[in-house]
């Protein structure tokens, strides 16, 4: 007898879902129909149609196992079954568990079996057609187990970019911890005021994170009914961890709760403004030390005083230098042109930024122009993200440095984009790269630029 | 040349020390190093954290301040002020991310 009722339930479940049947529905049914065939047999058929009805029924459960077991393969054949947490995207949602799967098992001893996985997750990313949101959080997720953090953090910022909506559960999820905590990580607590909603969605910890971080930040405790969702949240994303993990969540719990204007952290620019006074202040020394200096060095046997002074001067700039990457200095918060050796400093970092990206540029501008030379598309992914991680830096490297790299990429990159979409039918992918360029131009305000890419945008992914 | 890096820090001289002196603490140094010496290993910073010492930076240290120029360098670099204590960074809670690495097997 076929269970009707269950496979009413789950075509209602299906319709609500995606607004149609879909391969939950499919799953649904299969799983109920071999539930069915099991119930009738016995012996070792009936416990193979019961271990197969699990299977389909369990799909993403039996995905999370065979990810504990460390078998990348297996858990991306299986992630095709658990549509509910791995669709729409499957080839996307492949690549993302045995890329997940390299990653629970980096620290394995084993050199050659970690070696095998991170082949087969290489080969699941080599698979992908169209590079969809999940499709990049899995390169992003290969170049962090690759150990190339600065790559995967590119990645996982161009992930940003892509249209949510094909974006799977499980990668809403992964993609929302992963993009918090890395900002948390690498910056401040203000980095995470003004997080987008839409990046936290799927995922507890995240929108704990950002609730909990802002209050911090802002030096204000939530109040009325924030509280009250910040406790849930709290709650949600403590869930059932112990020890060490619950400590951190509850602490940083307790600061939002107790958050108050005397203990907030200092803003980027505050930090700035007291790095412009310390450097004012080394060079003040500097300049104080120059009489004595010359005649000790004199005294030591220098030849040409003058030249010494400058080698010196080099080095001072160097310290400048490493000391405005250490404290993650934005051009755009302090006044450079009154400390020269900072200016000079900001001056050289956007010339560097500047020699990293235009070739880049050129070659996109190239392969836009010709007919379908495209790279394969997890490269073209990389350079897209490449040259927004860049013009970032560049924004930050000056106040100049967001119309330079607004006049510079702009257009050959909105060329390329289009070139994507018309001639390697790379939508999803083309869409992101206009959402980015839709920013860039609303933040030198360029009118012309803002309207072409708001039409871009409304092009949809397809 | 960082402070840190800076010559008489790495060979634990005042920068009135004297060709013989910088010969001299170098020798003990390297003398020191080679018997693994604990206590050679280490050198405290102006700013009271650790660096490392080794065999290459006490011969590199000792080249420097044998070139009057390179002194001169390092003597104009060692007394400059230092950047006070970092503002305030984040936290590092990516180990609470789902999907996290088993330990070692």
């Amino acid at each position: 007898m076929i269970p009707i009722a269950p496979i009413l339930i789950g075509i209602w479940i299906s319709q609500r879902r995606s607004g149609g049947p879909s391969r939950v529905l499919w799953t649904w049914v299969l799983a109920m129909v071999l539930m069915t065939l099991a119930s009738g047999t016995s012996g070792l058929v009936s416990a193979a149609l019961w271990a197969t009805t699990f299977v389909v029924a369990c799909a993403w459960h039996c995905v999370r196992l065979a990810m504990w077991f460390g078998a990348p393969r297996i858990a991306s054949a299986l992630s095709w079954l658990a549509d509910w947490t791995c669709g729409p995207d499957h080839r996307g949602s492949a690549a993302l568990v045995a890329a997940l799967t390299c990653h629970m098992h980096i620290h394995d001893r084993n050199h050659d079996r970690q070696q095998q996985r991170i082949a087969a997750a290489h080969k699941s990313l080599a698979r992908i057609e169209t590079m969809h949101a999940t499709s990049a959080l899995a390169a992003a997720i290969m170049a962090f187990v690759d150990g190339d953090a600065d790559r995967g953090r590119a990645l996982l910022r161009a992930s940003t970019w892509f249209d949510a909506r094909s974006l799977s559960s499980v990668g809403r999820r992964v993609r929302a911890e992963w993009w918090v905590t890395e900002l948390l990580a690498n910056g401040t607590f203000h980095d995470l005021v003004g997080v987008a909603p839409e990046l936290t969605v799927g995922s507890p910890l995240s929108r704990f994170l950002v609730d909990a971080s802002t209050a911090i930040a802002l030096g204000e405790p939530p109040r009325s009914w924030k509280r009250i969702r910040l406790g849930w949240r709290f709650v949600r994303a403590a869930g059932l961890r112990r020890g060490g993990a619950r400590a951190q969540l509850h602490d940083l719990y307790s600061r939002a709760l107790h958050a108050s204007r005397d203990t907030r952290p200092t803003t980027a620019s505050e930090g700035a403004q007291r790095f412009v006074e310390e450097v004012e202040a080394l060079q003040q020394t500097l300049e104080d030390k120059r009489s004595v200096w010359s005649m000790r060095a004199k005294a030591l046997g220098v030849a040409d005083t003058q030249a010494t002074w400058s080698q010196l001067e080099a080095h001072v700039q160097h310290l400048v230098a490493a000391w405005a990457r250490d404290r993650r200095v934005d051009a755009a918060d302090v006044d450079a042109s009154a400390v020269p050796v900072l200016a000079e400093h900001f001056d050289r970092a956007q010339q560097d930024l500047c020699d990293i990206v235009m070739p880049i540029v050129d070659a996109m501008k190239i392969r836009a122009s010709g007919p379908r030379t495209g790279l394969p598309i997890l490269d073209e992914l990389g350079e897209f993200a490449v040259v927004a991680e860049t013009i970032d830096a560049l924004r930050k490297a000056g106040s100049s440095g967001a119309q330079t790299a607004h006049e510079a990429v702009h257009w050959p990159l909105c060329e390329w984009a289009v070139s994507l979409w018309n001639q390697q039918k790379q939508k999803p992918l083309a869409n992101a790269a206009f959402r980015w360029l839709l920013d860039d131009a609303e933040r030198v305000n360029n009118a012309h630029a803002i309207g072409t890419q708001h039409k871009n945008v409304k092009c949809g992914v397809g | 040349v960082r402070q840190i890096d800076n010559p008489f820090v790495v060979l634990g001289i005042p920068p009135t020390s004297t060709t013989i002196d910088v010969e001299r603490a170098g020798k003990r140094l390297l003398a020191e190093l080679e018997l693994g010496v604990e206590s050679a290993t280490r050198v405290v910073r102006n700013d009271g954290t650790t660096l490392v010492r080794t065999v290459d930076d006490v011969r590199q240290a000792m080249h420097i301040l044998k070139e009057p120029d390179a002194r001169a360098v390092a003597e104009g670099m060692l007394d400059l002020p230092t950047l006070q204590e970092a503002p305030h960074r984040g936290l590092d809670l990516r180990a609470l991310r789902s999907f996290q690495p088993r330990r070692d097997r």
